[in-house]
């Protein structure tokens, strides 16, 4: 629903449902209109300030010692990279990046 | 990699190396698998170990000995220091390793004993069937294996996931785990038979900073301390980088080790059905010192030895792995263990004050017999404010 990706999206799905003997335009205005309906609608949706974790790979020194302290078990060191499970972490509980003896891990609104 | 064997052991650290030596040398079937695509490194290590503990498991040689150290610095808040020597303690401190040789030593002998090594090879989930482990799905080379074991040894380690996926939870308390810094210093000015503990609350929040020779003029210099410690701008890091510019402004660091060491109880059960958990990831590393190598060697021997029987008798159950559990606590390892844990509650969070006076009444002791009960009682001889924690030490003598 951003830009013209979502106009030309919208047309695709409005044309194929149209007769022959409409007007072809007809479904990108309809579409142009859709679009704006939504981006509207889109707009008035609850903020939702998400907090991520992210890795500094340049200071990561994988030693393990934030994933034994993560009490949802979502972080895992795969061989020497750090992966975050975006499914099971909370964000906010902050244990990870407290324990990192180098300070690899940052907490960042998205 | 088959199909199937007697037994798995997840992490090739000296835990996994000596399970999967001792459950070969029964004649079982043994797969050792080790994520990294190298045995022994990243070093995760201060490297220290006492020469009788060693001795139970190898002969020392001296291709992964760093250094052989006679005696043990205890340092106060305000420099005063207490010497344990090398005639205190019988002739025999410690060596400071070289793990990168030492854990690929203990491996080939895993090796030799007939065990299968897989490296970089990952586990990424137990395979479970009706509650309990059958194997694990194993990562390497962009390929998937499953394979199945009558037993499975997690020896993975302070950042052990096997257990937990598993369903028993190892999640480690910030507060007790010690988050640890260290570098390989060279051209310094060091006693390189001596290992030196400084303790202080103010340079070392619940933890030490440790200088660990590894040759004439080189030592390992690190520090750990308690999680809740750590934070933006007084991490491990910090702490130790301003500790080395004040002491050893003009050393030069070769290496940089960093890692996690659990302080806190070990699991409250460290078995289930057809899974057996040893060394870091049983959280058996000692809660004083932080020492891990020998408490894994011992747990991971063990664990091959209960594991062949068990699967001789042909009943692998929690019931009858349970003697795993039970003899590693009775033994002097569990014990050692209950008993540090109180004392390390005692001590941890001790101000400067207290550590000086408790330091200076030790370093006035002549100590021909050393040991930690008697240790204990001297200091409480010399600081009888330590009646407020009486509760605590009580129960560690």
């Amino acid at each position: 629903m951003r830009g013209n990706a979502g106009i030309s999206c919208w047309h695709r799905v409005l044309g194929k449902t149209r007769d022959e003997n409409t007007n072809p335009r007809l479904g990108v205005v309809a579409s142009i209109l859709l679009h704006y309906l939504f981006q509207r609608i889109y707009a008035l949706r609850p903020p939702i300030n998400r907090i991520m974790i992210h890795i500094r790979r340049d200071v990561c020194g994988y030693c393990g010692a934030c994933v034994s302290v993560c009490p949802h078990g979502s972080l895992e060191l795969i061989d020497t990279y750090l992966t975050v499970d975006a499914q099971t972490c909370k964000n906010k509980c902050k244990i990870c990046s407290t324990i990192c003896p180098l300070g690899a891990l940052e907490l960042v609104e998205k | 990699m088959k199909e199937f064997y007697d037994v798995l052991v997840i992490g090739g650290g000296p835990g996994g190396a000596l399970a999967a030596k001792t459950a070969a040398e029964t004649g079982l079937s043994v797969l050792l698998v080790e994520k990294r695509p190298a045995i022994g490194v990243p070093v995760r290590c201060a490297e220290g170990i006492g020469k009788d503990a060693l001795a139970e498991f190898i002969e020392a040689d001296p291709k992964w000995i760093a250094a052989s150290v006679e005696r043990a610095v205890l340092i106060g808040p305000n420099g005063t220091k207490f010497t344990i020597s090398n005639e205190a303690a019988g002739g025999k401190v410690g060596y400071v390793l070289d793990r990168k040789v030492f854990d690929r030593e203990l491996v080939w002998r895993a090796v030799e004993a007939g065990a299968e090594i897989q490296v970089h090879a990952r586990a990424s989930a137990p395979i479970m069937i009706g509650g309990s482990v059958q194997g694990a799905i194993i990562h390497q080379h962009g390929k998937i294996y499953e394979v199945r074991a009558k037993v499975v040894i997690a020896a993975d380690g302070v950042e052990s996931k096997f257990p937990k996926w598993a369903g028993i939870d190892t999640t480690v308390p910030l507060w007790e785990l010690e988050t640890c810094v260290q570098y390989i210093v060279n051209d310094i000015d060091i006693d390189p038979k001596a290992n030196v503990f400084y303790i202080s609350n103010e340079a070392c929040p619940w933890g030490y900073i440790w200088i660990f020779p590894k040759g004439p003029r080189s030592a390992n210099i690190g520090i750990g301390i308690a999680g809740t410690k750590s934070g933006e701008g007084h991490r491990a890091k910090d702490y130790l980088d301003r500790y080395l510019a004040k002491e050893f402004p003009n050393g030069k660091v070769t290496e940089l080790i960093v890692g996690g060491v659990p302080v806190c109880r070990p699991l409250e059960c460290s078995v289930a059905d057809n899974l057996i958990i040893v060394g870091d990831a049983a959280r058996l590393s000692d809660p004083i010192t932080g020492g891990g190598i020998y408490n894994a060697m011992y747990t991971g021997k063990l664990a091959g030895n209960v594991a062949a029987a068990a699967i001789k008798n042909g009943d692998t159950s929690k019931k009858a792995l349970m003697v795993y559990d039970k003899t590693w606590r009775d033994s002097h390892l569990g014990k050692t263990l209950v008993r540090n844990y109180a004392v390390k509650e005692s001590f941890i969070k001790m101000d400067d004050k207290k550590l000086n006076s408790i330091v200076h009444s030790m370093s006035d002791m002549q100590i021909e017999d050393l040991s930690v009960k008697k240790l204990v009682l001297a200091i409480f001889k010399e600081n009888p404010w330590l009646a407020l924690e009486l509760p605590h030490l009580l129960k560690a003598l």
